[in-house]
């Protein structure tokens, strides 16, 4: 049983933790850590508005395709749609300049905090 | 590995871990209490108490397969040292190649090309189309697409000039993606 255990977790380990960027012709491509390719999305988003207090970044690939889920938290009173357009502007322009191509798909969700919730997420 | 092929894994090995479980809590059960009585199952009865030469054979494909699938495991996590000297036909007769001067050669090149780039590990092979490099590297931020081209064209046209060798593929494993001030730090 330990070792259909230890196959088992073989087979699921770490692979859906990498970023595979193939090259448009074919001759190769970048195997990326996704964790860093999130933090500096992450990073780019959280500088994207005024009003950002956090954010993260969520990047699956399927394929070719590339997909990121982005949420931010803001500060209370913030305009959800101004906050998700520039985050949403941010992370493709971000993802252009890490991956050399736009993202597939974007889904932007904002947390608008209230004034009690803000203590916690202030750096 | 495809997605297909994970998901049949997982499933075979999760009903395997279940029908495994299953038989250690009846051992268990049955030990510490001799008045319990959990008969197996009418199937198994059957195909155990009297083996036909379909039971047999159908045994040894399994266990077969299991020892190949043992055996690909095995090399799947342990590779293995790759070649020191890779030889190959050239018109004249054939040719060596020093898999560590290359890599050396190659780590020096991909720094070069990519400021900021560390390269842990080089690895070459050589197929029916050409020769491929996988570079083991820690990279910085930059456009990776990009710098895989840039990177294959620099070592391509490098290689073919010094060791007359033609790369026809370039994969690039990041270790890790930093700013480059971080990985000054």
């Amino acid at each position: 049983m330990a070792l259909l255990a230890l196959l088992l977790w073989l087979v699921l380990r770490h692979d859906a933790e990498v970023v595979w960027l193939s090259s448009a012709t074919g001759d190769g491509g970048v195997l990326a850590p996704r964790a860093d390719l999130e933090r500096s999305l992450a990073t780019t988003v959280g500088r994207a508005h005024p009003d950002v207090l956090r954010a993260q970044v969520d990047l699956r690939a399927r394929g070719a395709v590339l997909r990121a889920r982005v949420t931010v938290w803001t500060r209370p009173l913030a305009d959800p749609e101004t906050v998700g357009a520039a985050a949403d502007a941010a992370v493709r322009h971000e993802a252009e300049r890490l991956t050399g191509r736009d993202l597939d798909h974007v889904g932007v969700r904002v947390r608008v905090l209230t004034v009690g919730r803000l203590v916690r997420y202030l750096p | 590995m495809s997605v297909l092929a994970r998901i049949v894994a997982v499933v075979v090995g999760l009903v395997t871990l279940a029908f495994a479980g299953a038989g250690l809590v009846r051992q268990a059960a049955m030990a510490a209490d001799a008045g319990v009585s959990w008969p197996v199952a009418g199937w198994w009865s059957e195909l155990t108490a009297a083996p036909s030469a379909a039971t047999t054979a159908a045994a040894v494909g399994a266990a077969a397969l299991a020892v190949l699938l043992a055996a690909l495991a095995y090399r799947q996590v342990f590779p293995g040292a790759p070649a020191q000297v890779v030889e190959y036909a050239v018109p004249g007769g054939t040719a060596r190649l020093s898999v560590p001067a290359l890599g050396k050669a190659v780590r020096r090149r991909f720094e070069a090309l990519l400021p900021g780039a560390s390269v842990t590990d080089v690895g070459v092979a050589r197929d029916g189309q050409g020769w491929s490099l996988r570079v083991e590297a820690d990279l910085p931020v930059c456009d990776l697409r990009q710098a895989q081209q840039t990177l294959l064209q620099g070592l391509r046209d490098d290689l073919r000039r010094v060791a007359g060798i033609e790369i026809v593929r370039l994969d690039v494993v990041a270790r890790s993606i930093r700013p480059a001030a971080e990985k000054a730090r």
